[in-house]
């Protein structure tokens, strides 16, 4: 007879950005089944009701309201074990014809979010001698599609900055990593067209669509505790590398 | 509004809470005249990062302080004003008082 097992991720505290949807939304749900306690920060409203859910209206590219989510969630939860940077925006189109505002709009959510989200976690994380800071980036960065300027730049520039960070954050016991996703079957991805999608995942050694259970996979690695050893790590989903 | 007592006692946790990790020789003087910054400091950049930190949080979650103390004025001072305790104190007070 088989017992189940204990939930994963019991008495944790998790960040996710940008849960509203997408990838955000199936990873808090994910660890709130694995039973987690989940904050999530996105620009709109929740749109996830469980006991064990937190939602704050951010934008994760304002230095100061980031600062005050983590104080928020200090005097809540004392302590943030997990961070997940997911939120990103995605506008794909030529480079002579990108609307100025859509491109800083990016560099500010996929980048300076990353960064601000990062710190002021790291500056909970350190008092615990404990902390994983996730990134997730994108097969973009390297693959550079036409269309993708702006967007592959600061995914690519995000992956840079957790190299820095993973430095900075180790003598706190933090690691920083990098999960790069190749496609996955969201609303984001039908920001692009289909024939460019297409055409990208039959490149890949492996030639389908990433799944939900590859990303956790990858996440469970990342955040464990036995994976204190690794950092300044980018795994490539789908066999796509740099 | 906070005293000069009491953000003297916040920048003596936060070196408190430094002791509280390091072995008995390596323990760091906790008065005002702590060197915090530059080539005389008792702690290194790690610890200094910890201190400024811990600083920043307590300020804001025991006083709903919200305060950068690493802002472009702070970096831009001839004289520094994480060279001690003392001085870090000071500026704290010069920043409330400029809010």
């Amino acid at each position: 007879m088989t017992t189940p097992q204990d939930p994963k991720y019991a008495g944790k505290v998790v960040v996710v950005t940008g849960t509203r949807k997408g990838l955000g939304r199936m990873l808090a749900d994910y660890f709130l089944d694995e039973g987690a306690q989940v904050i999530g920060l996105s620009r709109g409203e929740s749109s996830i009701s469980h006991p064990n859910y937190d939602h704050h209206r951010v934008d994760v590219g304002d230095a100061a309201a980031v600062r005050s989510v983590f104080v928020a969630i200090s005097r809540v939860h004392g302590r943030v074990d997990i961070v997940v940077n997911n939120a990103a925006i995605l506008t794909s189109i030529h480079a002579m014809i990108m609307p100025a505002p859509r491109a800083e709009e990016m560099l500010r959510t996929n980048f300076l979010g990353v960064f601000y989200v990062s710190r002021e976690a790291a500056k909970l994380m350190r008092k615990h001698k404990f902390g994983r800071v996730i990134n997730i980036g994108s097969m973009a960065a390297v693959l550079e599609p036409v269309g993708d300027s702006v967007y592959a730049a600061t995914k690519a520039a995000s992956m840079t900055l957790m190299g820095v960070l993973a430095k900075e954050f180790a003598g706190y016991g933090i690691t920083v990593n990098t999960l790069s996703v190749s496609a996955l079957e969201t609303d984001m991805l039908d920001e692009l067209p289909r024939e460019k999608v297409d055409a990208v995942i039959a490149s890949l050694p492996i030639p389908r669509l990433a799944t939900p259970a590859d990303i956790f996979n990858v996440v469970d690695f990342f955040a464990s505790p036995e994976s204190s050893y690794i950092t300044a790590q980018t795994v490539f989903l789908g066999g796509v590398h740099s | 509004m906070i005293t000069r007592e009491e953000v003297d006692a916040i920048i003596f946790g936060a070196l408190a809470a430094l002791n509280e990790e390091r072995v008995p020789k390596d323990q760091i003087d906790v008065s005002t005249s702590t060197p915090l910054f530059g080539v005389d400091a008792a702690i290194d950049s790690l610890g200094f990062v910890s201190v400024i930190s811990d600083v920043e949080l307590a300020l804001n979650i025991d006083y709903g302080l919200d305060i950068s103390l690493a802002d472009d004025r702070a970096l831009s001072r001839a004289q520094s004003p994480y060279a001690t305790a003392e001085t870090l104190r000071n500026y704290i007070l010069e920043l409330i008082a400029d809010q």
